[in-house]
């Protein structure tokens, strides 16, 4: 045999055979074996997949765990209105309002120390407070929220009433734009259960970055996008808008037909006041033309400017025109202690109750609807509707004042007959 | 860390560490193996099961020039003047290990069939890092003759021995659930087939090689003609379930029986070889999984045991009965220890053909093998130095064929 090993015929019958080996075979190999796992090797293999599934949810849990104790301490129980809040600024803390006026201080726990927070910004138009804190306050950095795609993970922060950390995560759907009583608000598209969140809770992204806080917005919780919230808090305040932020009150130039109404051309109309602020507090309505103030003519809206003074009265004396009648008011303009009523369980009783607006009638055209209080008709109060009849006869031609009240804004429209 | 950087960092370190176990008098191999286990996930984690899975093609490069390397030894001058000698002597170390082994796991309480499919897989010596070994201490004499030999042999025998156990098995476990003839047809064919199909494919590629190689002149050409070949056979051997460690020693076998210029393909391979090696047992240490140490168990233990007293015992005994010197007859055991590639791959096989046993069988194994991974060779290298074989420093050789 060793001899033939170079012997091309003994190869090629060599290489032949090889090859009807290789082909027989491969023609005639049974079914063949099945390439995937067994079975205790599937079964291995989806135990240990449960287990890394387990371990991953566990640890995202702990992650979400850990960015809220990273984000802890700009994150504030304020203890008067029992509200969380946000340190998104240095020396500055944003929450919710409530209804009616927020207290002029507040306290809250900063780390280990109780500091006094001063309130820098709340009206009753506004859904946010700004409150200021001491300096060293840790802050939480803005992040814009158009960094981050849809689905992104959020994690919403807030305090309990007594003062533990709570959170709970969604994701990120996008902005809208929402009109928030006075004012746009660019609101966070969520699926984080915001009513389940305390108002004033912090929005925030997986590595810290504030991009939302949650307001009350006319009862309805919404996550305002933190940078845009932040333009909107620190634009410049009109004049009007400063004396709806101390005073709660709204006043303009009266139209024609208000003067003819009311039978006065000079002075200020006041058009708007809001529950338990300073104006509500010393009797004021709508409908009442400011004829002085502190004994100097009003005939314009800055005529009201020494209501805003820093250094100003204490007690102005307001000469109002009502039912046709010169009255005089008495202002304060600071708030008192006393005079901070909590935001909380706010309940107006005065007035009737609007049950139900009719199609077409003088109720709609007044802008009422149910649930509303009907608080004033041609400047006078009805308690029953046999005051109001009477009130309704008391008209000045074919139109009527009307002042109503919803969530603790009162607001008077002149409504015409014909209209 | 990508597939790129991972090969820098296993040349490098594989360098580095045989330079650091020179120190140890340790073999080259070993500390490969160990920068290797360093590496890998199961330690450091900076070479990733992904990136062991990318670098694989290397291995099979290098896994299947080796073998190659091995068919040389069936070179028929070789085989008539030791060959009758070397079978009986694997027959014998081999029965004795599979023996040692299979009354060990009978008595621990396996079933009979893991005990036998241990037994089979506990014949198997690993080729590649004995080669190693033989080729750093640049060996040369009777004993490194009966190592190269036995390896070669070795593998046939416990690729056809698990091959008849596994046929046994399934014979038993189905029988009565088919017809007589598909039953025998179903359990023998894969022997039958891994053994003829592999030799013929492997004779195939070397006819097709030798051939080749007389037209070919350059040295950059022999070795784009050997690389595609070796490459060629393995890939196919894959895709039509033969064994590509047979089909390998096969091609090796031919080409050395057939070509004059032989003897000149290895040496040009020579000069190109060791980084594949470096790369085939970084990686081969890579994936040993260190973790599995702490399930070795009572079984695990006898299993390394028993193999380890069957090796000595059969190589002493064997030698002794074929007639070889003294000091063969010390020392072959030594060298017969190493175990990996085919019996990580028969463990493979068993995850297919008996997912039922293949958690025992795999838990003993591949505990094994990282122990004999790391014995083995220094075994080997102890028996070359004791043997006076070793020649290190006489003279440089780069290949373990030149």
């Amino acid at each position: 045999m060793p001899a033939r090993t170079n012997d091309p015929k003994y190869l090629a019958i060599l290489a032949l055979a090889s090859l009807a080996i290789l082909v027989v075979g491969a023609l005639s190999r049974p079914g063949g074996q099945p390439e995937t796992s067994p079975a205790s090797v599937t079964a291995e293999l989806l135990s240990l997949e449960r287990i890394s599934q387990r371990r991953e949810v566990e640890s995202i849990a702990d992650f979400f765990s850990y960015v809220a104790s990273q984000v802890e301490e700009s994150v504030v129980l304020l203890s008067a209105t029992r509200h969380s809040g946000v340190v998104w600024q240095a020396g500055e803390v944003v929450t919710s309002a409530g209804l009616g006026p927020f207290p002029p201080r507040d306290r809250t726990a900063l780390g280990s120390q109780e500091v006094e927070l001063t309130t820098l910004a709340a009206a009753p138009d506004l859904p946010y407070v700004l409150l200021q804190a001491p300096l060293e306050a840790i802050v939480s950095a803005r992040t814009p929220v158009r960094l981050y795609g849809q689905g992104s993970w959020l994690l919403a922060v807030w305090r309990s009433r007594d003062g533990s950390l709570r959170y709970s995560h969604g994701n990120l759907f996008g902005i809208t734009t929402r009109r928030c009583g006075e004012i746009e608000l660019d609101e966070v598209q969520t699926n984080l259960d915001l009513g389940a969140v305390q108002p004033g809770a912090g929005v925030f992204s997986l590595d810290g970055g504030l991009v939302a806080v949650v307001l009350d917005c006319a009862g309805t919780p919404v996550a305002a996008e933190a940078g845009a919230l932040e333009l909107q808090a620190h634009s410049e305040r009109t004049l009007e808008d400063q004396l709806i932020e101390r005073y709660g009150m709204r006043a303009g130039q009266a139209d024609e037909a208000e003067q003819r109404f009311f039978g006065r051309e000079e002075g200020v109309l006041i058009r708007e006041l809001w529950w338990g602020y300073r104006a509500h507090q010393a009797g004021l309505m709508p409908g009442d033309f400011v004829l002085a103030l502190d004994g100097a003519p009003v005939n314009a809206v800055a005529d009201l400017r020494a209501l805003l003074l820093p250094i100003s009265r204490e007690i102005h004396d307001l000469s109002v025109w009502r039912a046709k009648r010169r009255r005089t008011f008495r202002l304060l303009s600071r708030a008192t202690t006393e005079a901070a009523v909590s935001t909380h369980g706010f309940v107006s009783k005065e007035g009737l109750r609007v049950e139900s607006v009719i199609r077409g009638s003088l109720a709609e055209r007044a802008g009422a609807s149910p649930g509303d209080r009907l608080l004033a008709v041609n400047q006078e109060t009805p308690e029953s509707f046999t005051d109001l009849d009477a009130a309704l006869r008391q008209g000045q031609g074919d139109a009527t004042y009307v002042a109503l009240e919803r969530r603790g804004r009162i607001w008077g429209t002149l409504v015409q007959a014909n209209e | 860390m990508n597939e790129l950087s991972s090969l820098g960092l296993i040349l490098l370190l594989a360098l580095l560490s045989g330079h650091l176990v020179q120190v140890l008098r340790i073999p080259e191999v070993t500390g490969y193996i160990l920068a290797g286990m360093a590496l890998g996930p199961s330690v450091l984690g900076w070479v990733s099961h992904e990136n062991v899975q990318a670098l694989e093609a290397l291995s099979e490069v290098a896994l299947g020039l080796i073998l190659f390397s091995i068919g040389s030894v069936f070179e028929i001058s070789l085989v008539r003047r030791i060959g009758r000698k070397i079978v009986r002597l694997t027959m014998i170390e081999s029965a004795l290990a599979a023996g040692l082994v299979l009354i060990s796991m009978l008595l621990v309480g396996m079933q009979w069939q893991v005990a036998l499919l241990l037994a089979a897989v506990s014949i198997a010596t690993a080729p590649a890092s004995t080669l190693m070994v033989i080729r750093e201490c640049n060996a040369q004499g009777p004993l490194s003759d009966a190592l190269l030999g036995i390896i070669a042999v070795n593998n046939i025998v416990c690729l056809i021995t698990y091959l008849s156990c596994a046929a046994i098995v399934n014979l038993i476990g189905s029988w009565g659930q088919q017809g007589l003839g598909e039953t025998i047809f179903l359990a023998g064919f894969p022997l039958v087939w891994q053994l003829a199909g592999s030799i013929a494919l492997g004779f195939l590629t070397g006819l097709m090689l030798a051939g080749w190689a007389r037209q070919v002149t350059e040295t950059g050409e022999m070795l784009i003609l050997l690389a595609g070949s070796i490459l060629l056979c393995v890939g196919v051997a894959r895709i039509a379930d033969l064994s590509p460690l047979i089909a390998s020693l096969a091609v090796g076998a031919t080409m050395v029986n057939l070509s004059r210029r032989s003897r000149r393909l290895f040496k040009t391979l020579a000069r190109t070889d060791p980084p594949f090696y470096a790369i085939f047992f970084v990686l081969a240490g890579a994936e040993l999984d260190t973790s599995r140490l702490a399930t070795i168990g009572v079984a695990g233990v006898l299993y390394v045991v028993a193999r380890g007293s069957g090796k000595f015992l059969g190589a002493w005994l064997g030698s002794r009965r074929v007639g070889m010197e003294s000091r063969v007859q010390k020392y072959l055991g030594f060298g017969l220890l190493t175990q990996a590639g085919l019996a990580v791959g028969l463990v493979m096989t068993v995850s297919r053909q008996f997912p039922e046993y293949y958690g025992t069988i795999s838990t003993v194994v591949l505990s094994a093998i990282v122990i004999y991974e790391v014995i083995g060779p220094i075994g080997t290298k102890f028996a070359i130095v004791r043997s006076g074989e070793a020649r290190m420093g006489r003279e440089t050789t780069q290949s373990i064929w030149a």
